[in-house]
């Protein structure tokens, strides 16, 4: 792999909790990962964990505490005028929900024109160039002057997706783009996901809860709990043998779809609940639930080791010293 | 009465159909289906939003509400006292009897099944006391029992709490220990974990799966995840645009599928534990069922789709033992 096109750095996003003065809820504490150019990195991880918004800050569109991200090798979070206007055109987002998402008093046309004013494009024939780009998303024609609402959520997602890649960007953060959908309408969308990143070379940063679907669209998955990675890695890797004992155990709750697999496997049923992100436990978060916690686990936490060349988990189980 | 159950059989549904009275037209909601379940099986009810699995069940206890009609069919219910009752034609006391007390649902948002203004336990007290003349502290201990049942941490506590009080996953146990306060001979569960982190879902189908065996309840579990399917049903009825396409034991549903849809949808979704290349992705959108079309209702999307799937509607038949699909590949012209 190249060198990564997007890095962040120690990030630190907290939200202050309204009516007390001093409570903070810690959504993101101390991430730091890599994208590379061109591969799709995968963030699972229960609601609450702070996926969302850990993808949303990339995007400066929650201001980060602390920490920082670089893009192409420039720290965004101190981009100005022109140059910022120049990431925001590089880096796009594709949100869950299509039917909030898309402006419902604006056409199709309106909404696929507005990302071509704001960063001035100029074209001869508008009409034409939307035309095209809707066929490349397999939109028809006749929707150009249509309402959301006249859309099926296929197609407004299909929308969505075509907004975020109309400018050309580099980087695009699916935040659970198919989760709103039906299984057979989910498939359109991931196979035009997988199609759109070939032939524009784009990067995707893949936020969903449904790990199989991450699996399948992702080439390295880091999986989080309460604001922090506990682990990432090659995607096969991680799902052939999960180091981290959250891992293993999120990935013993998915379903298969496959009876004699499914009731055959060895299952570790979860224990508990993810503890609130306001006050989270001290040591290592997972510790509460964790089925191998050691002294070592309720007081210190443990560093993000890598285990193997660009493999790291954070364990004590794993972490030397 | 002209039919009966078999032996073994709890619940008999025949051509069941409901519509929808509304401004842009009747929906055809769920068009004659019929359907049964035998005692102590898990029965999932298969199939993307709007097919109508929802409708079903809910017409089974009547909970049809207005522009909605139950136009057809029948449901033969075996009640507690073997008695068989036609769930669709009994007066609407002795439907009120069945309902939440032989008959119970858990539905999909634990939020709004909940009342906010009442703790966990007056929703027990009130569950039984509707069915049944007893004193409500009695229940009160009863429910402190039925709430460790279903493994919620300190019940004692837990049995005064209102509904925000609780987590997600709580809550939805909460919902599952009320319905189980009468035990029901049929659960009816609708998309039971579908707003739940997958962590907790498998916590909530572990759960039921106990329950269910314990209880000898027959589980009828509405879902769209063929993960959940595969986990923890005995049979598979897969529905289509308000139609049964298919009916099979889950492991020949899974590795025999027959019905086109069927096959589609099972290669729709992405299996963790495989390599797949690409996901198979069905073409098009389910029609509308304010005019369905005439015929298959899946020939619009069906790969196979030949000029008589358009003209006429396929029946069920009997492919082999316990095998049934609704398409025309199977049907001898």
């Amino acid at each position: 792999m190249s060198s990564p096109l997007l890095e962040v750095l120690d990030l630190k996003v907290y939200f202050r909790v309204r009516g007390s003065l001093f409570a903070k809820v810690k959504a993101v504490d101390n991430v730091s990962l890599k994208v590379f150019k061109g591969e799709t990195l995968g963030i699972v991880g229960e609601s609450g964990c702070g996926k969302t918004t850990l993808g949303k800050t990339i995007l400066l569109l929650n201001k980060p505490t602390s920490g920082k991200i670089l893009f192409e090798g420039l720290d965004v979070v101190k981009l100005k005028g022109r140059k910022l206007l120049e990431f925001r055109r590089n880096a796009q987002m594709v949100f869950q929900d299509p039917h909030t998402s898309l402006n419902p008093r604006m056409t199709i046309a309106e909404t696929l024109l507005e990302p071509l004013r704001e960063h001035k494009v100029q074209l001869n024939d508008y009409e034409e160039y939307l035309i095209k780009e809707m066929e490349s998303v397999g939109l028809g024609s006749e929707h150009l002057y249509r309402y959301p609402h006249e859309l099926s959520g296929g197609q407004k997602q299909r929308v969505a997706i075509l907004r975020a890649i109309i400018l050309r960007p580099k980087l695009i953060v699916l935040d659970e783009p198919t989760s709103a959908l039906d299984v057979s309408v989910q498939a359109q969308i991931l196979e035009l996901l997988r199609d759109l990143q070939r032939n524009h070379n784009l990067t995707y940063v893949f936020i969903s809860h449904d790990i199989s679907v991450v699996k399948y669209m992702s080439n390295r998955i880091a999986v989080m709990y309460l604001g922090k990675i506990v682990e990432i890695g090659n995607s096969q890797k991680l799902y052939e043998k999960p180091l981290h004992p959250y891992s293993v155990m999120l990935l013993s709750s998915i379903p298969i779809p496959d009876p004699l697999v499914s009731r055959s496997r060895k299952k570790v049923i979860p224990q508990g609940e993810p503890p609130s992100p306001i006050n989270p436990p001290p040591g290592c978060r997972f510790h509460p639930r964790c089925p191998y916690t050691m002294d070592i686990c309720k007081t210190k936490e443990p560093p993000l080791t890598e285990v193997e060349p660009g493999y790291y988990v954070a364990c004590w189980l794993y972490a030397h010293g | 009465m002209a039919e009966s159950l078999q032996d073994g059989q709890v619940l008999k549904v025949r051509d069941l159909e409901v519509k929808f009275y509304t401004y842009a037209g009747v929906v055809n909601a769920v068009s004659r289906i019929s359907f049964e379940v035998y005692e102590g099986e898990v029965v999932a009810l298969v199939g993307e939003t709007g097919c109508g699995k929802t409708v079903t069940t809910r017409a089974l206890t009547r909970l049809i509400e207005h522009p909605g009609r139950i136009e057809n069919g029948s449901a033969l219910f075996k009640r507690r006292n073997n008695e068989v009752v036609d769930l669709l034609k009994v007066p609407e006391e002795v439907i009120r009897d069945i309902r939440g007390n032989e008959i119970a649902y858990v539905f999909q948002d634990p939020t709004s099944a909940l009342d906010p203004l009442y703790t966990v336990g007056t929703h027990i007290v009130e569950t039984v006391t509707n069915h049944r003349k007893v004193k409500a502290k009695e229940v009160l201990r009863d429910a402190i029992r039925l709430l460790k049942e279903v493994v919620i941490p300190s019940p004692e506590l837990r049995v005064k709490n209102y509904p925000h009080e609780l987590s997600g996953g709580m809550r939805q146990r909460a919902v599952i220990a009320t319905s189980l306060s009468n035990s029901p001979k049929l659960l009816i569960a609708d998309e039971p974990t579908t707003n739940l982190d997958v962590t907790i879902q498998a916590q909530i189908l572990e759960l039921l799966k106990n329950l269910q065996a314990k209880y000898k309840m027959s589980l009828i579990l509405i879902t769209h995840n063929l993960g959940i399917v595969a986990e923890i049903s005995d049979r598979v009825y897969i529905m289509y645009a308000g139609k049964i396409v298919e009916e099979a034991l889950t492991t020949d549903l899974y590795y025999k599928p027959l019905h086109p849809y069927t096959q589609l949808l099972l290669r729709s979704v992405p299996n963790p534990l495989k390599r797949i290349e690409k996901l198979e992705s069905i073409p098009g959108v389910v029609p509308s069922l304010i005019n369905p079309p005439p015929g298959c209702r899946f020939y619009p999307r069906c790969p196979y789709a030949t000029d008589v799937c358009r003209r006429e509607e396929p029946s069920m038949i009997e492919v082999e033992p316990r095998h049934r699909v609704a398409c025309w590949l199977y049907l001898k012209r």
